[in-house]
């Protein structure tokens, strides 16, 4: 509940959109999974980041949070 | 406020285009540089043309540039290359306003000129039911703008708003049973797949698309720090091609068939079945409204409670366009389908619409201006309201000065007939409630009806608890105070 509270601000700057896109690739057929694991094996580095900047904010206290506008 | 003019307030969406009124009232539609050249693009394709002509598109051609009234987005600093004008629509509507049925074949036209538009290199960018609009019971795509040149490798922009306005709704309602008219009407931009992941049930993860379309597609949106713009170079740098989108056009539209309510009877429904009138009264009063609607050819009559559409059918016969109205959708759904069926020109030109008069939804969106209340929408010559009265004032509480006073407003002719609390629907309605309807009688109906109206004929039917009148706005300016614009959303 407060992992949610604390990251709401940054949240509001991410885009629902994005997870569309990638499902496209899964709704796409035979030929949309084959594009679909070559995203995969390409995005991998991206996603550890990811994860990486994830952890990092939630385990911020509430004051260290950059305020985004 | 006067010279002064607007854009339409609910085109804002698309930054790449405008609509707004003309000096005449046409319907324009001012496009950005680059709009403007898809547009050439576009209007040339075989498939926009034979749209066009099968009405699945709404006629537009192009207007003179210099002379139309552009309204100003900056003073000084010019955002259009062209303007486009359309053929009007009779009455605006919103998919929150629709049967199932409606928006299920509304969705069927969506994907079906988007199918089209992908085998010669297009794509609809948007992917809204708010772009579709209805002649009659014919949909007709209105956002001509959104039709661009497909760019090799990019996914489909619209496939989330189609989830949201069409496929989420119609899989609530034909699973789950769930009406989408109050969730459409809820949150514009629709029914997001986590909510929609929520409302459905375990058995429905075996249904066709629900896993996909639904349940991961709730689950990916729901990762956080992904980047729209990385992301869809990232699905590009991996091979996706325009056959992908083809591919899960086609399964939504397979998906998309099966989607059928089976609505059930609900009260209204079996209304014609169980009501009081014998067949003398019935003739009576068919005779009553039939030799009304033949006095003259009207531009628009809308019907209140229409229920059936029986005298909406014999309203299309003598007029351009019918809005049918009930506030129950298993009566819009089933008039929907029967004039469908039947077929033939007076049918075509109803439009059944899923409007509760005491609960009628207008103010929505930005600035509460992009989706406006009916009466700014549309403009009555003749408006129906049989046996209606009863169920707004003493089902629903409705004062009934306040109703007399709106239907005023509307500043069209009525048809109107009154059901004294005598009648034996009257009485089923007022079994259990205190009665303290004291405006609900015979003489304060008629005595408030005189203030709002001249009342130019009435008859009383053999049953002796039903009256039929005829009424004329005393002042055709009462309609002056309800706004009248006609609007394009896109």
């Amino acid at each position: 509940m407060l992992g949610e509270f604390v990251l709401t601000p940054l949240w509001s700057y991410f885009d629902p959109g994005s997870g569309s896109l990638v499902l496209q690739m899964l709704v796409g057929g035979s030929a949309g999974l084959v594009v679909f694991g070559r995203y995969l094996w390409n995005s991998l580095p991206t996603l550890f980041s990811n994860r990486r900047m994830h952890s990092t904010v939630a385990s911020m206290s509430d004051s260290e949070i950059p305020i985004q506008r | 406020m006067q010279g002064q003019r607007h854009y339409e307030s609910g085109s804002y969406r698309d930054r790449a285009g405008r609509v707004f009124i003309g000096r005449a009232g046409e319907i324009l539609r001012a496009l950005s540089p680059a709009a403007w050249d898809e547009w050439q693009h576009v209007s040339s394709a075989a498939f926009f043309q034979r749209a066009q002509q099968s009405a699945q598109i709404v006629p537009t051609w192009e207007a003179e540039f210099a002379d139309a009234p552009i309204p100003d987005l900056v003073a000084g600093q010019p955002a259009w290359a062209g303007v486009l004008e359309h053929k009007p629509i009779p009455v605006i509507s919103y998919p929150y306003e629709w049967s199932c049925g409606m928006l299920r074949d509304a969705a069927q036209l969506h994907l079906e000129l988007l199918q089209a538009a992908l085998a010669e290199g297009f794509v609809i960018k948007d992917g809204t039911a708010y772009n579709i609009q209805w002649v009659g019971t014919q949909p007709q795509f209105i956002d001509v703008a959104s039709f661009e040149r497909q760019i090799a490798g990019k996914p489909w922009a619209g496939y989330r708003q189609f989830c949201q306005t069409f496929l989420n709704p119609l899989l609530l309602q034909t699973h789950r049973g769930i009406p989408f008219q109050p969730l459409l009407r809820g949150r514009l931009d629709g029914i997001s797949p986590r909510d929609c992941w929520r409302m459905l049930g375990l058995r429905d993860l075996f249904r066709r698309g629900i896993l996909t379309h639904v349940g991961l597609h709730a689950w990916l949106e729901s990762r956080p720090a992904i980047d729209r713009k990385q992301t869809s170079q990232e699905v590009q740098a991996a091979g996706f091609h325009h056959d992908l989108i083809r591919h899960n056009v086609r399964g939504l539209q397979r998906i998309i068939e099966r989607l059928v309510w089976k609505s059930p009877r609900s009260h209204w429904s079996g209304y014609t079945l169980d009501n009081q009138y014998t067949t003398q009264d019935h003739q009576q009063k068919t005779a009553f409204v039939g030799q009304v609607l033949q006095s003259q050819h009207w531009t628009q009559v809308w019907d209140l409670g229409c229920n059936t559409g029986e005298y909406a059918r014999m309203a299309a016969e003598h007029a351009d366009s019918v809005i049918a109205m009930d506030a129950d959708p298993a009566c819009v759904e089933m008039l929907y389908q029967a004039l469908r069926q039947s077929g033939g020109r007076p049918a075509a030109r109803i439009l059944p619409l899923v409007q509760d008069l005491a609960d009628t939804p207008g103010g929505l969106g930005w600035r509460g201006a992009e989706r406006r209340a009916l009466p700014e929408r549309g403009r009555p010559e003749l408006i129906l309201c049989l046996a209606l009265l009863h169920h707004l004032v003493i089902g629903r509480g409705i004062p009934l000065p306040e109703l007399l006073a709106w239907l005023a407003a509307l500043g069209a002719d009525l048809i109107l007939e009154f059901v004294t609390k005598d009648d034996l629907m009257v009485q089923r309605l007022l079994r259990g409630r205190q009665d303290d309807y004291w405006d609900y009688e015979t003489s304060v109906f008629e005595r408030l009806l005189q203030q709002h109206f001249t009342v130019l004929r009435s008859e009383t039917l053999p049953l002796q608890t039903r009256r039929l009148y005829l009424a004329r706005p005393h002042r055709a300016e009462q309609r002056a105070s309800v706004t009248q614009v006609v609007e394009h959303s896109c």
